[in-house]
């Protein structure tokens, strides 16, 4: 994931978000706006008007309110609700790790890079929230932060702030869909009965990342609906030898379902799930010699439409539950077999590495075979011509296949849309960034 | 121009400015209200037009190659010519458009609405047409070798003299549609509804014809060499100098077919000879009918008591008035499409097909008949005393019955 720099005065600062903060006696007066980069997608969030920060001398914290209760935080985490969080004060120091700054280097002793990231994007935004509160509440008045700066006054009623939290909720809902990424692919995966082990080591970071910026945001619901999805990758990871088993499996679903409950923007698979897995298995059967629209008419109406079901269907049965040849419902049934293979064999890493890779040679595939078919356009050859069309969308289907795969979905929709020479153009574009 | 907005083009079709020759190449217009535009020689190469509406529309030689237009609206539109080729025209309604001479190489048209477009003469090699709607199309003369025509409906269609190698038309309705004179080597007709089709002097060698409906299908010299036939109904086909080498034959559903050269159902073969009419083998004389009678149209017998052998076939296409017709065992009686039996009595355990009428007039009875069939368009009025064994009835939808069936006591 992407570190989520700064931009002071308009200026964009690329090592922002390895710099300290400055302290206030250095901090100059500044407009702060942002830009974040969630998981390749550029989000401006606009903050509420422009605002200077004056420099801040340290005033001893004035008396806050109670912090809420778990209850009532953990409740309304992605409603916009107020509440009065008293991020200007210092948090009473209850764990370590509750405490910054002293605590980020035992975090990043144990998180992975990427939420780090997130840390960073959150932490960042913390210090945005507060500095915008105080200017909010008055012209140019004093202000504080949550490091301990002194406000000018008591705050009113604290709706500003209370959005303010909101949206770092909503920073840490978006930050999180993109943290556990992996983390779906792998229940998408599971849930077709396809997962294997190796996920299990993709995953654990990446819940353990989300679970501890949970803890700094007092999400205890959820932190510890994430310690329970946390033990089962655990004990999923010791049972399991290379297919997670079936308890395993159930153990699993059942963890992960109030994390969709609680988190559903960066938990939930429903229309992911469904988007890739319909791209997935029309690819799949058309790449089948044979069928065509009549046949995956017939398969979607006897209800054959997921990956779950195909995997384990029987040729006779399709052949008896949709009325198609026996000797094309073979074939179907042999090439999820083989799919089902290919997804097992292949290597996981977090960085989807095999798929990427893949989808290059396939890119290069199509590439070779539009060239070829330019080509025949030159020469009018149309038996040339039909077979380099036919080259060409073997490799788009298997480039569908990919792209579902690694959740790209919109993008491949995007990529359905443009002539052959832009769709290529496309998939360098990116390639180059997800390998770079 | 190429720089040009939806909202400008939009605007200029409103005001009724002709586009023609525009470079619209890569062009965001989805959605976009141009019924009725003039956009000739226009090049829409790579644009999105997905959803537009361009009803009517003046796109005569225009360039739309590996153009996206799922949903577009093009009906009765000017297509004449207009280059498609790569083009998604995915659920695209050109119903009346004149796309001839077109070039649809490639395009998907999976879904599309063809309804009575003339799509004469126009190159649609390898392009996908699943589930479209041709009803009543001009696809005459059209290049679709390893075109997919899969689940179509293309009840009336015109393919006439048009090249389908190797496409594939599965378990499409072609219902009265014509391929008279067409190319069909290798074509995929697997579950294909071909009732009544035309298919004179259509070359189907190496075809698949397995499950495939050639229910009176005009089949007059068609060449089926090498053609696979399994589970094909050629009930009623018209099959005069079809050939049939090489071709493999797994059950065959044919009650009869016609013979005759005119096609006119003159002729008709049933059962073995039936069989021997279509796989072109002569029949083992064990099964050659010895004694065949035929009474052809517009002869009339009165008052006349003819017997006939057990074993013979008899056809009527004359009208019979108060006639004794006696049959033998096993004896096939038809009465052709043309045929009238009035006030007639039919005696004896023969099979009765009556495709025309058998009319009472106060005395038509047929007694002991071991098989009755009534197609479609036959008319049974009067008495049937079945024998001591139960007659097998057959009565086909649309056959017309006022009958008394009673038993023989």
């Amino acid at each position: 994931m992407a570190t989520s720099p700064r931009r002071f005065d308009g200026e964009s600062d690329d090592d922002a978000s390895d710099e300290k903060p400055p302290t206030p006696a250095q901090q100059p007066a500044v407009t702060v706006s942002r830009v974040l980069d969630v998981g390749g997608v550029a989000m401006r969030r606009p903050v509420a008007p422009a605002f200077e920060v004056a420099p801040r001398p340290p005033v001893p914290a004035p008396a806050v309110p109670p912090p809420p209760s778990e209850a009532a935080f953990d409740d309304g985490f992605f409603d916009n609700a107020p509440e009065p969080i008293p991020r200007s004060v210092p948090p009473p120091p209850p764990q370590p790790s509750m405490t910054r700054p002293p605590q980020r280097p035992t975090l990043q002793a144990t998180v992975s890079k990427s939420s780090e990231s997130l840390w960073d994007s959150v932490e960042a935004l913390l210090d945005e929230v507060d500095a915008g509160f105080g200017a909010i509440m008055g012209d140019s008045p004093p202000m504080t932060t949550r490091d301990g700066g002194a406000r000018g006054q008591e705050p009113k009623p604290a709706v500003s702030e209370s959005g303010g939290l909101s949206d770092a909720r909503a920073l840490f809902g978006a930050l999180a869909a993109s943290h556990v990424r992996n983390v779906r692919d792998f229940m998408i995966d599971l849930d077709t009965g396809q997962a294997t082990s190796e996920w299990i080591a993709i995953c654990e970071p990446a819940v353990r990342g989300v679970r501890q910026m949970a803890e700094q945001l007092e999400l205890k619901l959820l932190v510890a609906a994430l310690a329970r999805y946390g033990e089962a990758l655990r004990v999923a990871a010791e049972r399991s030898a290379f297919t997670i088993e079936t308890c395993s499996r159930e153990e699993l679903i059942a963890t992960y379902a109030p994390l969709v409950e609680l988190m559903p923007q960066a938990f939930a698979l429903g229309n992911e799930k469904s988007a890739r897995e319909g791209i997935i298995v029309q690819s799949l059967l058309l790449q089948i010699p044979d069928v065509r629209k009549v046949t995956i008419d017939k398969l979607y109406s006897a209800g054959l439409t997921s990956l779950e079901v195909l995997f384990v269907a029987k040729a006779d049965e399709v052949q008896l539950t949709t009325g198609i040849a026996m000797a094309i419902a073979e074939k179907i049934v042999e090439r999820f077999r083989r799919y089902k293979e290919e997804l097992q064999g292949a290597i996981k890493d977090e960085s989807r590495s095999v798929e990427k890779d893949r989808l290059a040679q396939v890119t290069a595939d199509l590439k070779k075979a539009h060239l070829a078919f330019e080509e025949a356009e030159r020469a009018e050859s149309s038996s040339k011509k039909r077979e380099a069309r036919k080259a060409r969308d073997a490799a788009v289907l298997e480039i569908k296949v990919l792209l579902a795969r690694l959740g790209e979905v919109e993008r491949l929709q995007k990529i359905e849309k443009l002539p052959f020479a832009q769709k290529l153009a496309e998939l360098d574009t990116y390639l180059l960034a997800v390998t770079s | 121009m190429a720089d040009l907005v939806k909202a400008d083009v939009e605007r200029k079709v409103a005001q009724g400015e002709k586009l023609d020759r525009a470079d619209m190449r890569g062009a965001q217009l989805q959605g976009a209200k141009l019924a009725g535009a003039s956009m000739r020689r226009c090049d829409f190469e790579g644009a999105n037009l997905e959803g537009a509406v361009l009803n009517k529309a003046n796109l005569k030689n225009a360039s739309l190659r590996e153009a996206y237009l799922a949903g577009v609206d093009l009906r009765d539109a000017n297509l004449e010519s207009a280059d498609f080729e790569g083009a998604n025209l995915e659920k695209a309604n050109l119903s009346g458009a004149n796309l001839s001479r077109a070039n649809l190489e490639g395009a998907n048209l999976q879904g599309a609405n063809l309804q009575n477009a003339k799509v004469g003469h126009a190159q649609l090699d390898s392009a996908n047409l699943g589930g479209a709607n041709l009803i009543g199309a001009d696809m005459s003369r059209c290049e679709l070798v390893e075109c997919y025509l899969g689940g179509v409906k293309a009840n009336r269609a015109d393919f006439s003299n048009a090249n389908l190698e190797d496409a594939n038309l599965e378990e499409g309705d072609f219902t009265d549609a014509i391929f008279a004179d067409a190319q069909l080597p290798g074509v995929g007709l697997v579950g294909a509804n071909l009732t009544r089709a035309n298919l004179v002097k259509a070359d189907l060698s190496r075809a698949n014809l397995v499950r495939t409906n050639l229910s009176a299908a005009d089949l007059r010299r068609t060449n089926l060499e090498d053609a696979k036939l399994e589970d094909t109904v050629l009930t009623g086909a018209h099959v005069a100098g079809m050939t049939t080498t090489g071709a493999k034959f797994g059950a065959i559903i044919a009650e009869w077919v016609d013979t005759s050269v005119e096609g006119d159902a003159k002729r008709r073969a049933m059962g073995a000879e039936a069989l021997a009419a279509i796989t072109g083998q002569k029949l083992p004389e064990s099964m050659r009918p010895r004694n065949r009678r035929f009474f052809g149209a517009g002869d009339v017998l009165r008052n006349a008591s003819l017997e006939f052998d057990g074993g013979a076939t008899v056809e009527i296409e004359s009208r019979f008035e108060k006639c004794t017709i006696g049959l033998g065992d096993g004896t096939e009686l038809i009465v052709g499409a043309e045929g009238v039996l009035a006030g007639c009595a039919i005696k004896g355990a023969g099979s009765i097909t009556i495709h025309g009428q058998f009319l009472d007039e106060g005395i038509g009875v047929i007694t002991e008949p071991r098989k009755l069939v009534v197609t479609s368009g036959g008319v049974l009025v009067g008495t049937v005393e079945q024998a001591a064994e139960y007659t097998h009835f057959g009565f086909e939808p649309g056959c017309r019955l006022k009958m008394k069936i009673t038993k023989k006591k």
